[in-house]
């Protein structure tokens, strides 16, 4: 550093402070605003393509840490379509797990808000009257209208997010030993998800359900319904985490990571199951990975994502067959594969993935790049087109546009 | 190809301005801002230092009365009394006033003479708030050192070694554990009675002994987080090194260990306090002339006279005891949430 | 193809035969101790840099009150191999088989229960911590998880001037300069001298790790899925740098790792291990182009292809990895194989070279 007193590069006192109060600031008012009370009409909105079945729209989430705003997600846009499978695919710190943590608004305050963008859904709610009680279908005991609406996730006030959460949209996490509680067993946590989601639903009706769910994973029910989590496999527990995902009918499945902590035999298994379950549900997935393999086996459209923003997105064929992004392109080529050529040294991108606190104005992908060009040095490049379904942030096809 | 290279290179050069770039916050200061962060723990630092402050440094600058220094300034105590006599059906009232001269002057009053006036010796309250603060932190400090040594050293051999030798420490310290402690220290008390040990090093003697009880805690500690430290693999890393014993215990073990140590530590003063009070209360501790805030206290025990109407002669040691066991537990707790990396936000 | 139609004839001949469970593994461990007293008696290969013979380790799980050890978790069953100078080894397997514990027991942070570690012609099975003490400086270990693996309140350049201290490497006033001299050959910065661990990101502190075993000049360094934790983009980048240090330093590595693309790329022999035993074992050629194990044909179509075009056939393994402490009887991988037949439930098969240098276990090689 410049200063020769700081020469390890360590903030200084009064730029913590700095920091502190800046922070205060912004996340006492994100926090009121996330707490507030509102109007259904206030998060209601419409999407821009009926096809699509989530828009996420210049979403921007951050965390005020006491060293600096980490800008997590910074100006993400992608679209879920109906019956899809998106992979974001990205690695560790890229943003892609806050992306669906926002989704699902399961972002930890006060220091992570949302802070901008908007998060479209199309919800299969139940219609409300005035009051925000669901409207039953008159003569049928224990039904209810339903409506389809769109929701802005990003602006819905804190306390109505269970409208949405684990009905409409629903998650598995990466860890399948511990997102089980051990005390529990699978029968009680699985009736569970059917009791709160459903209203006036029985214990044997959620039970028929639960044990519905158990055979589409391919358990047999009798032997596990009555197990305790810490008497199955990973695979088993991963499986009934799926079970219970499905077990409210989302209309989106939102799996973070599902087969990283899992064995490749274990984890051939649980995709093929996804695989199946896809053509059987009625709804889309959001799959998020850092393996490409698992993208390419199961998305059919990938969205890539580096430091807090997309740099590529597309469906599966053009991001593996004619990836645009030098960062894409060195992904698929620092990966070893089966088929490779071992007598020589493996592509690397040089350099490491960058800390998202005081992010440059330039390209975030500049220092590691090998085709870096004096435009680089400008201002983030912005996404271009380059098919009707293939977009790319990067100077180099800025270019070429301007030339041809 | 050899341009690819080249640009490589330079790539390699160029990360260097953004990882710069980042700039975090050194491990002490983030220690130190988390904990001012709370309240708690800066009221609680206020609260110890000005005690220290109080005891230490007090009797050096306030100088007028000595801890054993009776203020023979004399003192006049009135009494009068009225008797009624009836005498043929008239009644005589006398009132006699008895006018006696005392050597020390006990009870007086708060005043500019006296900051909290004299206790029932004749002894300045104020002047022995002090000293008896010096003798509470002195013991309980050197109790908690020798308790952390002792504690260390045992549970850290336990912990590091497992197996029997282990079993051998943990079941003395569940022995150790089943002794009731009062009734033991009162044996104790009764036998340094019937010897003739100095008053004023009794205290020593049985904070010593409170050491040899309560060093158990400590080692629990130790070795929980030992054995729970042994299986991180930078341990193991210094297994494959071939670092001697000794090595690994004291410098990779224990400076791991000395968080929840310094936290375990601060928060023991506080009981050390508290027991050390108790004893002077109970008139095992301290003895007159000598002062403790325990002792203190224990004149109310003997006259009532006392806790009716002379409250500044025990109130503000009271006071004192609660702020010392309080401001420890403050920083404690503060110190816990600082230096624990996983309450990290 | 060759191998199902083997499979199909023989199916019908095999399932008439009745074992007799006891008295085959009577049978299969006469055999087995007589191959190990003839392999202990072979003399050293002077050459070699590791050589572990019928390597085995047990864990105690069920004790009596006295102490007899009534139940134990096999977690390393006999595992040999030899491994020169500047070799790889890639020892590949599932979570439960095995791979960690050997890897562990090789530098005898586990006493292994049986078997002969040969480091550099020399028998150290048996050697104490204090004999080991001169060893230590010869191998060294890298670990998986770069988080825990460094000492969280130390600088990285007091991480890396220790061992260098402890082993007297160097004279003390070299200390420093051999020590950043080292740094800048795993691509650390020398400003990161004085930084915590916590400071830096996986692949920056994988670096260190990797700097610290190679602080004392070692012959052989086990790497413990020393990538399974990092991003891809630096998963590539520690793998060249591991190859480049053993250019350099004509170092032997034992690569452990669960990713077969990785272990294909930089290992030079194979060994695939499942519940604790080694199930094939050969050069990397003869392991990726002519894979003889049912399991490692499995583990081999298991891994997704990073080609959306490419859908290929997929063996599918049913059911879960059995518990390491109640392996199955006979072949341990019967339960899961999809060749499994009536012999493979019942005898252990012998782990044989099939092809010079080629070694596998199972029943269904021996028919042809």
């Amino acid at each position: 550093m410049s200063e020769t007193k700081n020469t390890k590069g360590y903030l200084t006192g009064k730029e913590i402070r700095a920091i502190a109060k800046a922070n205060n600031k912004e996340m006492k008012r994100l926090e009121a605003y996330k707490n507030r009370k509102a109007e259904e009409s206030e998060f209601l909105t419409q999407m821009k393509n009926p096809e699509n079945l989530l828009e996420i729209d210049d979403l921007h989430t951050f965390f005020f840490t006491e060293q600096g705003v980490v800008k997590a997600v910074n100006g993400v846009s992608y679209d879920v379509p109906k019956n899809a499978v998106v992979g974001v695919v990205g690695e560790s710190g890229c943003g892609k797990s806050v992306t669906s943590m926002s989704v699902m608004r399961l972002i930890q305050g006060p220091t992570g808000q949302i802070t901008e963008g908007s998060i479209r859904f199309k919800a299969y709610d139940y219609k409300r009257d005035e009051k925000g009680e669901p409207v039953p279908v008159e003569g049928a005991e224990g039904q209810f209208q339903m409506e389809e609406k769109v929701y802005d996730i990003a602006k819905m006030p804190i306390n109505e997010i269970h409208r949405i959460r684990g009905k409409q949209i629903a998650m598995i996490f990466q860890e399948p030993m511990t997102s089980l509680n051990p005390i529990f067993t699978i029968g009680e946590q699985l009736d569970e998800v059917t009791m709160i989601h459903v209203p006036g639903a029985t214990k044997e009706m959620a039970k028929a359900k639960s044990e519905e769910m158990l055979r589409l994973v391919g358990i047999i029910p009798e032997n596990v319904y009555k197990a305790f989590p810490h008497e199955l496999s990973g695979g088993m527990r991963q499986r009934v985490m799926i079970a219970m995902a499905l077990a409210a009918e989302p209309r989106l499945i939102i799996a973070d990571e599902p087969t990283t902590a899992l064995d490749v035999t274990i984890q051939a298994q649980i995709l093929d199951l996804l695989q199946d379950i896809k053509k059987k549900i009625d709804g889309s997935i959001l799959l998020i990975t850092h393996d490409l393999g698992v993208i390419a086996e199961m998305a059919d459209y990938v969205v890539v994502m580096y430091a807090g923003k997309v740099i590529e997105k597309g469906t599966v064929l053009e991001i593996f067959q004619d990836p645009r992004h030098p960062y894409t392109i060195g992904l698929q080529k620092s990966k070893p594969t089966m088929t490779l050529d071992d007598s020589t040294e493996l592509y690397n991108i040089p350099g490491n993935v960058p800390n998202p606190i005081n992010m440059p104005d330039h390209c975030y992908f500049k220092e590691r790049c090998a085709k870096c060009t004096a435009k680089c040095s400008g201002e983030y490049p912005g996404m271009v087109q380059v098919s009707p379904t293939h977009f790319v942030a990067c100077h180099l096809y800025n270019e070429e546009k301007d030339n041809g | 190809m050899e341009e690819l290279e080249m640009k490589k290179e330079e790539a390699v050069d160029a990360e260097l301005p953004l990882d710069k770039n980042v700039r975090l916050m050194s491990p002490t200061r983030m220690v130190v801002r988390r904990f001012f962060r709370s309240r708690l723990s800066i009221i609680g630092l206020i609260m110890v230092v000005s005690l220290f402050l109080f005891s230490f440094v007090g009797p050096l600058v306030y100088t007028q009365w000595g801890e054993i220094e009776l203020d023979e300034s004399g003192k006049t105590e009135y009494a009068s009394s009225v008797t009624t006599y009836t005498v043929d059906g008239e009644e005589y009232t006398v009132r006699q006033t008895t006018e006696k001269y005392l050597k020390d002057n006990f009870l007086s009053a708060p005043s500019s003479e006296h900051i909290l006036g004299t206790d029932n010796e004749g002894y300045d309250v104020f002047v022995r708030l002090m000293y008896g603060g010096r003798i509470s932190l002195i013991v309980s400090f050197i109790a908690v050192f020798l308790i952390t040594i002792l504690g260390v050293v045992l549970g850290g051999i336990a912990g590091y070694f497992g197996g029997a030798i282990d079993n051998i420490i943990m079941r003395i310290c569940d022995v150790l554990m089943c002794l009731p402690g009062v009734p033991i220290l009162l044996i104790i008390s009764t036998i340094l009675d019937a010897s003739d040990i100095d008053a004023k090093y009794r205290i020593y003697l049985l904070m010593i002994y409170l050491t040899f009880i309560s060093w158990t805690g400590t080692a629990r500690l130790v070795r929980g987080q030992i054995l729970s430290l042994r299986e991180q693999e930078y341990m193991v890393a210094a297994e494959a090194m071939g670092y001697s014993t000794s090595r690994k215990i004291f410098k990779h073990l224990v400076p791991n260990v000395m968080p929840q140590l310094i936290v375990q530590m601060t928060l023991s003063l506080g009981s050390m306090i508290l027991y050390e009070a108790t004893l002077s209360y109970l008139n095992l501790g301290v003895k007159a002339p000598y002062a403790a805030w325990g002792t203190m206290i224990n004149i109310i025990s003997t006259n009532q006279d006392v806790l009716q109407n002379h409250w500044y002669v025990w109130v503000p040691a009271g006071i004192c005891i609660v702020i010392a066991v309080l401001g420890f537990n403050f920083v404690g707790d503060g110190l816990r949430d600082a230096l624990d990396p996983k309450g990290r936000r | 193809m060759a191998e199902e139609k083997v499979l199909n004839n023989e199916a019908t001949d095999c399932s008439e035969v009745v074992y007799d469970d006891a008295l085959e593994q009577e049978k299969y461990q006469e055999k087995r101790k007589q191959q190990m007293e003839e392999d202990f008696a072979k003399p050293y290969d002077p050459q070699c840099v590791l050589e572990v013979r019928h390597l085995r380790k047990t864990f105690p799980i069920k004790k009596t009150m006295f102490g007899k050890v009534t139940k134990e978790l096999v977690a390393v069953d006999d595992i040999s191999f030899k491994l020169n100078a500047g070799e790889t080894l890639g020892i590949v397997g599932e979570s439960g088989c095995g791979k960690t514990t050997a890897g562990r027991a090789i530098l005898k942070l586990h006493q292994p229960t049986g078997g002969r570690i040969i480091f550099n012609g020399e028998d150290i099975t048996d050697y104490d911590s204090k004999q080991m003490r001169p060893f230590r400086k010869e191998m060294q270990i890298i670990f998986q998880d770069p988080y825990s693996s460094l000492p969280p309140r130390s600088t990285v350049g007091g991480i890396l001037s220790e061992p260098v201290e402890v082993h007297k490497i160097v004279p003390k006033s070299q200390i420093k300069d051999y020590v950043l001299d080292l740094m800048e050959k795993c691509g650390l910065r020398d400003y990161y001298y004085e930084r915590y661990p916590h400071e830096f990101s996986g692949g920056q502190r994988q670096r260190i790790c990797i700097a610290r075993a190679l602080a004392v000049n070692p012959k052989l360094v086990i790497c413990d899925e020393p990538v399974s934790a990092l991003d891809v983009s630096i998963q590539a980048q520690i793998i060249n740098l591991l190859k480049d240090l053993q250019r350099q330093m004509n170092l032997a590595y034992v690569f452990i790792s669960h990713d077969l693309s990785v272990v294909k790329f930089i290992s030079d022999k194979i060994g695939v291990m499942y519940l604790g035993a080694m199930m094939e074992f050969g050069t990397k050629d003869d392991i990726f182009r002519n894979p003889l194990h049912p399991y490692t044909k499995a583990l081999f179509s298991a891994v997704p292809n990073p080609d959306p075009t490419a859908k290929m056939e997929r063996i599918k393994l049913e059911g879960d990895i059995p518990s390491p402490a109640n392996p199955p009887k006979g072949c341990r991988f019967h339960t899961r194989c999809p060749y499994a037949k009536e012999i493979c439930k019942h005898i252990p098969p012998e782990y044989k070279e099939c092809e010079p240098g080629h070694f596998a276990a199972c029943h269904l090689l021996n028919q042809e």
